[in-house]
């Protein structure tokens, strides 16, 4: 960990050498803002480009539905996070190809040798919107407001920092017990109780943006008006007719506003995909941020269709407390009886990959797993030796799901196969999400479907929840060799040696135990048209839209220039 | 009629309030809780949570406080999904798009169906006739789902010629100024023409609903012609309504006309048109009146649908969201604004119904 | 529904009876109505397919498809009866019939890759496999090959990889497009056929390219190209096509329409039952009784009913029965004013008067002499009611308030016609997943009003044409 940070420290230093050496070569883009003093070379993401500048920048896109909120420490959803990402920045912000960690509102930040403490150094000509400048003060007060906010529901992001967690649990009401402190107006520094792999990625994270305190404290719960509301991201919010769209400007008083080419983002909130998808093919948006089941096959035909591997993981719980489940040869004997190709390729058709670890591909330098595959010979001799041959006796259970048609046809193979290769009747049990929450954590299940987004591109965000008495492991699954792993990997500063801790803790978990069912991990799919440049695809499907542009005229941005807007 | 009118509205509130406590205690039997989710909240969150909404106290009192909340102020609290807006603010922001989604489609309709009705029972069994109402027994049996997505396949996206969704609202008043404008042009000259001796204001009053009726047609017209994105969705929701008022008005008509009053009118020698505009009409659209109470709850049912497909922001998306997330406070409010609202709109339908139907006395 | 029309010898049921059938369209929606509630009804011996499995290689067939007899997966070994789960369906009548049958199955086993390649003009930039995962080179084995899919043309080439440009034979678009390739991998033993031989209800001989075959043998149904059992081909048609899944359309709407005819009839014989007793208990008892429940009833008049329902069935589980309940709920007003009003027009009749001399109780009286006698307007109402049933219920469906039996979500006619509106493509493709349910519902709802209407006409000659 600690290692990973100086390293990390270091290549901003050498690419801070390396920019004023590219500059003195005179290689920029044309048009390029000039780059960044501090550390990281941000005109190396003004992607050139021509026709840009003769065509209006609107960049109209589908956020698929209405967000719940824009106040960053109270989102949750996918769509909100879109916003909070153009509204909003962090300490730090993400890298729009690797998704890195690069200086946000904090120009550089120095990492203690135990990795434990993070000191941010935050940019002096950092402002809001309306011109107040930003603060380490700002941090701070965000921070326990975040934590003391009833609403905001990932608190949990906070939790590596020495005593946050504290703070929530046992509603301890003295802030000097976090370890976060102002040490200069434009220096915060942040105390871990232990390293942290991934606590600069949180840093990017929209729980821990910071938001106004004069605003919030003046308008109360409607703060995020766009009369009111006061950033410090990218973007401005100029429009908001809930359920219709959301406008946005470029915020004139951001540090790095030369790099945004953008002049308005029109963000609709058309939540049926059918119109969604109808509404691209028609021209009317330029970006779609999912696709209907029914069109997928549809929308592969054309070229502007995308997919691409997305940080997610869609399993199957076992209860592992009572019988059949309890005994890991069933489990894995309902493991190897399914064929995760045929469920990706006949039933999901979108591009799925089969799983059979739990950690999903495509985190920087951890190896995917492979587990055991698909072998109904072996999975009904396993059945066999856990005492159930070809299935004769086996106690009835269910698969439970949240009622939806895709997740029913998921079952429904699940079950065709069982019945197939092991013998055994296994029914379909259906309910509303927030019943399927609620039966999930009361154990009142023998298998249930789950699916998990990583919240960042780290293995632990997929590993954690597998330890004894983890709010999310929700299986009754518990095992002391693997808490030790996961234990182990917490205190390990060298990123390899982590690494290999955790891939050995998935091994665990995926040879033998399996108190889940790894079917398949997510993808994204969408629709962009080609004209929409510096976009790039990525795990987590986040394209931060200040290094956007359109290289050329579309039907949408058309259209809305020539509305007047 | 007045004393009627004041005794349906006293009755408002005990609807409202039989309503609320209805939805309420449903609501409250519920499984479920609003503030679950795919990851753990800890038990302390939860009971933050709770309190910050009032749910931390026994049912009845939440209730006697919303029903407080309610009566005093008119403020039906905050949404439990919408974290920085009030169940007020979001009906405000829904109730616009779907009131003139709603509007658009009764009026157009009433016109569409009253112009195929009334052609259909003067020329009886001619070929316009056979058509139309086959094309109305059709429109009756095919649900505005299909309906919907098949004007969008063929509108917007094989034609091109109307945006796919969205609302984007633009009107003007002039045309319905200039149909004010020539039916009191067309009363004047009549007046005029007849002499003071022939004024009554029964006359008055039958013409101005027709001059009513044409300025509110006009509106529409005027209103889809600047909107294209309103087009589809206001045609989607009104098909099945225009086809069950064209049968309506063909049977209302059909009866009228056989009546001896109208019999007295041809008789006269008053030319066709005269007969069924000045007399059989004002019969004949009874049954279309009394079918506008029903029509008023269709079109709010029909909007669910239709602000869906097209991405309408109005209140019935809302409430369809509201209700599968356990917004609690978004679907109570909605529905007590529902119910007051159909309360109004029978009442009104039926006054109407009143001054066109001298038979009916309201005691 | 036609039992109930069974005319009583000559009284007014005979009259209108005749009065109906002089009623073509009435008539036409009686029968439309009768085979619709016919194939719900026996809709698991009508259907041809069951609509809950799956074939899943028969993805989006057009109407009138052909298809070999087979299911996704089976498997022989020689000298054993095959398990219930591993007989074919062309099988089924054959198997124990005490002669023996011979079966061919011409397989390919060959394993294809679908690839996504991306290109721009002649070029290739991109390359995806194995789901969405970007390959940096595709290098083909000796025996493979490379095709263009649905075209079917082969891509001489050795290794694909971005940079490269296509080879001759590819037609090469301009800008950006993509081409689907399969990359096809095959077995060293290709193509064989295999031959199953049945003898007394056991596999007893499996023959692979004419060697005899040991132990089991997995047949996966995408890889057999042809079938022939006896000499003879065996196929079969899927009439109205299959949908996305697979799933066999017409099948799909038959059991959708079992659900469909299901709700609409309970939901309206609840509606009916509470209606009827409530209007006439207040109709017959009068009075300040007959004030307060018609006031109750102007009450629940204005409630918004559609609401109320989503309520319910959102906040309890979707199961048939609150949707019976419901939907019967919001139902029950009209019939329960109609019927009041009958009774009242009746109740000062000599047969009452009578009843009551005799010292009837009030109940018999309702139950025997009363009631009875509404039964035309019940008839009307139910014709009127199960087609408004059956939309709502739809409606629900559409809007993602799919109904559960059993704790399955059901299939009803708006749930299809919902996926077939998510399934239709721009230019009309996969017409007959919309169509097909959608028609199914209008002409039910076409043949009930019309029915309804005649109905009407029929049992009340003064109402005649009105709506």
């Amino acid at each position: 960990m600690r290692f990973r940070a100086f390293a990390y420290a270091l290549t901003l230093l050498s690419a801070f050498a390396a920019t004023a050496a590219a500059e003195d070569e005179g290689k920029k883009p044309e048009g390029a803002p000039p780059a960044d003093p501090a550390g990281f070379d941000f005109s190396t993401l003004f992607e050139p480009g021509d026709g840009w500048r003769s065509t209006r920048q609107i960049f109209v896109w589908n956020n698929e539905t209405e967000p719940e909120t824009l106040d960053p420490a109270v989102m949750t959803g996918v769509t909100e996070h879109q916003l909070a990402l153009a509204l909003f920045e962090g300490l730090a912000s993400h890298h729009p190809e690797t998704l890195e960690p690069i200086p946000g509102a904090a120009w550089k930040w120095d990492v203690s040798a135990d990795g434990t403490v993070y000191t941010f150094h935050l940019r002096k000509d950092a402002r809001w919107s309306n011109g107040d400048p930003l603060t380490a003060e700002d941090f701070r007060w965000s921070w326990e407001r975040a934590l003391r906010e009833p609403n905001c529901q990932y608190k949990e992001m906070f939790f590596p920092i020495r005593g946050a967690e504290a703070f929530v649990e046992a509603n301890e009401k003295d802030w000097s017990t976090v370890g976060v402190a102002v040490t200069s107006p434009h220096t915060l520094t942040v105390t871990l109780h232990t390293p942290c792999a991934y606590f600069l990625e949180l840093c990017a994270f929209e729980t821990l943006m910071p938001v106004h305190r004069r605003t919030l404290e003046q308008f109360g719960q409607l703060w995020t008006r766009p009369e009111n509301i006061v950033v410090n991201g990218p973007f401005a919010l100029d429009v908001w007719k809930p359920r219709d769209r959301i406008e946005m400007v470029p915020n004139a008083k951001w540090w790095n506003r030369g790099i945004v080419r953008l002049e308005r983002m029109v963000i609709r909130a058309i939540d049926d995909q059918s119109t969604s998808y109808n509404e691209y093919l028609s021209g009317g948006v330029d970006w779609i941020r999912s696709i209907a089941a029914g069109k997928v096959t549809d929308a592969q035909q054309q070229a502007d269709y995308y997919v691409q591997p997305y940080l997610g993981t869609y399993f199957f719980r076992f209860n592992t407390t009572e019988p059949p489940f309890d005994d890991p040869k069933v489990r894995k004997a309902f493991n190897q009886a399914i064929d995760k190709r045929v469920i990706c390729e006949t039933v999901l058709k979108a591009g799925q990959v089969p799983a059979t670890g739990i950690v999903s591909p495509g985190i920087h330098g951890f190896p995917e797993f492979k587990g055991p595959g698909y072998d109904p010979v072996k999975a009904r001799a396993l059945l066999a030796e856990a005492g159930f041959p070809e299935g004769k006796g086996f106690p009835k259970v269910d698969v439970l799901y949240n009622t939806s048609e895709s997740h029913k046809q998921v079952c429904e193979k699940l079950v065709e196969m069982w019945k197939t290769n092991l013998g055994v009747t296994v029914t379909l049990r259906n309910c509303e999400w927030k019943v399927y929450l609620e039966e999930t954590r009361k154990l009142s299940y023998s298998i249930q479907r789950a699916g998990w987004i990583g919240d960042y591109a780290d293995p632990a965000t997929f590993l954690d929840m597998w330890c004894t008495g983890r709010g999310n492991n929700n299986t009754g699954w518990s095992s002391a060799a693997y808490d030790d792993l996961l234990a182990r990997s917490t205190k390990e500063t060298d990123p390899a040696k982590r690494y290999a801790l955790l891939a050995e803790a998935e091994k665990l978990l995926c040879t033998d135990e399996f108190p889940f069912m790894p079917i398949y991990f997510y993808v994204n799919q969408g629709m962009l048209r080609p004209e929409v440049r510096g976009w790039h695809e990525n795990i987590r499907d986040l394209h931060p839209f200040q290094y956007l542009f359109l290289a050329g005229p579309t039907k949408a941005s058309a259209a809305a220039a020539g509305s007047g807007k | 009629m007045g004393r009627y009118v004041l005794r349906r509205l006293l009755w408002t509130p005990l609807v409202l309030l039989v309503l609320v406590t209805l939805t309420f205690a449903l609501i409250k039997a519920a499984p479920g809780n609003p503030f679950a989710m795919d990851r753990v909240v800890s038990e302390e969150i939860r009971a933050q949570l709770e309190a910050r909404y009032g749910l931390d106290k026994p049912a009845i009192v939440q209730f006697g406080q919303y029903l407080g909340r309610v009566v005093t102020d008119f403020d039906f609290g905050p949404s439990m999904k919408f974290k920085d807006r009030t169940v007020n603010d979001i009906i405000a922001n829904g109730i616009g798009p779907t009131m003139l989604l709603g509007a658009c489609a009764v009026i157009l309709a009433v016109a569409i169906g009253l112009t195929a009705g009334t052609i259909g029972a003067v020329r009886q069994n001619s070929v316009f006739d056979h058509a139309s109402m086959s094309a109305a027994t059709f429109g009756m049996s095919v649900p505005n789902f299909v309906t919907g997505p098949v004007l969008v396949l063929v509108f917007a996206l094989s034609w091109k010629a109307l945006p796919v969704s969205g609302f984007d609202p633009s009107f003007s008043l002039l045309p319905a100024l200039g149909i004010a404008a020539l039916h009191v042009a067309w009363r004047v000259t009549e007046r005029i023409r007849v002499g003071p001796a022939g004024f009554s204001w029964g006359r008055e009053f039958a013409c101005l609903w027709l001059g009513l009726l044409l300025a509110a047609v006009t509106s529409v017209v005027t209103l889809l012609a600047r909107s294209p994105t309103l087009i589809l969705p206001a045609v989607t929701l009104a098909l099945p309504f225009a086809s069950r008022i064209a049968r309506l008005m063909r049977a209302g008509m059909l009866e009228v006309i056989g009546q001896d009053y109208v019999r007295t009118a041809r008789a006269k020698g008053l030319s066709e048109t005269t007969v069924v505009v000045r007399h059989a009409l004002k019969g004949g659209i009874l049954p279309v009146v009394s079918y506008l109470g029903p029509a008023i709850t269709g079109v709010l049912t029909g909007s669910l649908v239709v602000e869906k497909i097209f991405a309408i922001p109005g209140i019935g998306r809302e409430f369809v969201e509201a209700a599968l997330s356990r917004d609690y406070m978004l679907v109570l409010g909605i529905v007590v604004l529902d119910g007051l609202l159909l309360v109004l709109f029978n009442l009104a339908v039926d006054v109407v119904y009143g001054f066109l139907d001298p038979r009916i006395r309201y005691e | 529904m036609s039992a109930d029309l069974d005319p009583p010898s000559d009284g007014p049921w005979a009259q209108a009876w005749k009065r109906l059938r002089r009623n073509a369209m009435a008539i036409a929606g009686l029968v439309v109505v009768s085979v619709m509630a016919l194939a719900a009804t026996f809709a698991g011996t009508v259907a041809p397919f069951d609509p809950r499995i799956s074939e899943s290689w028969e993805t989006s067939l057009p109407p009138g498809a052909r298809h070999l007899d087979l299911v996704n997966e089976f498997v022989v070994t020689a000298g054993q009866a095959p398990r219930e789960r591993d007989v074919p369906p062309w099988l089924h009548d054959g198997l124990g019939d005490g002669h023996d049958h011979a079966c061919e199955l011409d397989v390919v086993a060959e394993e294809v890759k679908q690839l996504r390649v991306t290109m721009d003009g002649a070029k290739v930039t991109k390359i995806q496999g194995d789901g969405a995962r970007t390959l940096a080179k595709v290098e083909l084995g000796p025996e493979d090959h490379l095709r263009v899919k649905d075209a079917g043309t082969r891509i001489e080439a050795k290794a694909l990889e971005p940079g490269m440009a296509l080879p001759e034979g590819v037609p090469a678009k301009t800008g950006r497009w993509v081409l689907f390739a399969e990359w096809v991998r095959i077995a060293p033993d290709a193509k064989r056929t295999v031959r199953v031989a049945y003898g007394y209800g056991t596999v007893s001989a499996v023959t692979v390219a004419g060697a005899a075959h040991a132990g089991e043998m997995r047949i996966r149904a995408e890889h057999v190209r042809d079938l022939r059992v006896d000499g003879a081909r065996k196929e079969h048609v899927h009439v109205l096509g299959t949908d996305l899944n697979g799933y066999d359309v017409l099948s799909r709407i038959i059991f959708g329409a079992r659900i469909s005819l299901l709700v609409g009839l309970v939901a309206t014989l609840v509606s009916l039952s509470i209606g009827v007793l409530y209007g006439a208990v207040s109709g017959y008892a009068g009075g300040r009784t007959d004030v307060l429940m018609m006031r109750a009833v102007d009450v629940l008049y204005a409630m918004p009913y559609i609401f109320l329902v989503i309520v319910l069935l959102t906040v309890f589980d979707r199961n048939l029965i609150v949707l019976f309940v419901a939907l019967g709920l919001v139902q029950w007003l009209t019939p329960a004013r109609v019927v009041r009003g009958q009774i009242l027009s009746i109740k000062r009749r000599e047969f009452v008067d009578a009843a009551v001399t005799l010292g009837t109780t009030p109940w018999r009286i309702l139950v025997r002499h009363l009631i009875p006698n509404t039964m035309g307007v019940v008839v009307v109402f139910t014709t009127l009611t199960i087609p408004a049933v059956i939309l709502e219920e739809s409606f629900l469906s559409f809007i993602g308030l799919t109904v559960k039996f059993g704790g399955e979500p059901i299939d009803s006619w708006g749930a299809l016609v919902d996926s077939g509106r998510n399934a239709l493509g721009v230019n009309g493709e996969r017409w007959w997943m919309l169509v097909f349910p959608g028609a199914a519902m209008s002409l039910t709802l076409f043949s009930m009003n019309f029915l309804g209407d005649g109905l009407r006409d029929a049992l009340d000659p003064r109402q005649k044409g009105r709506g």
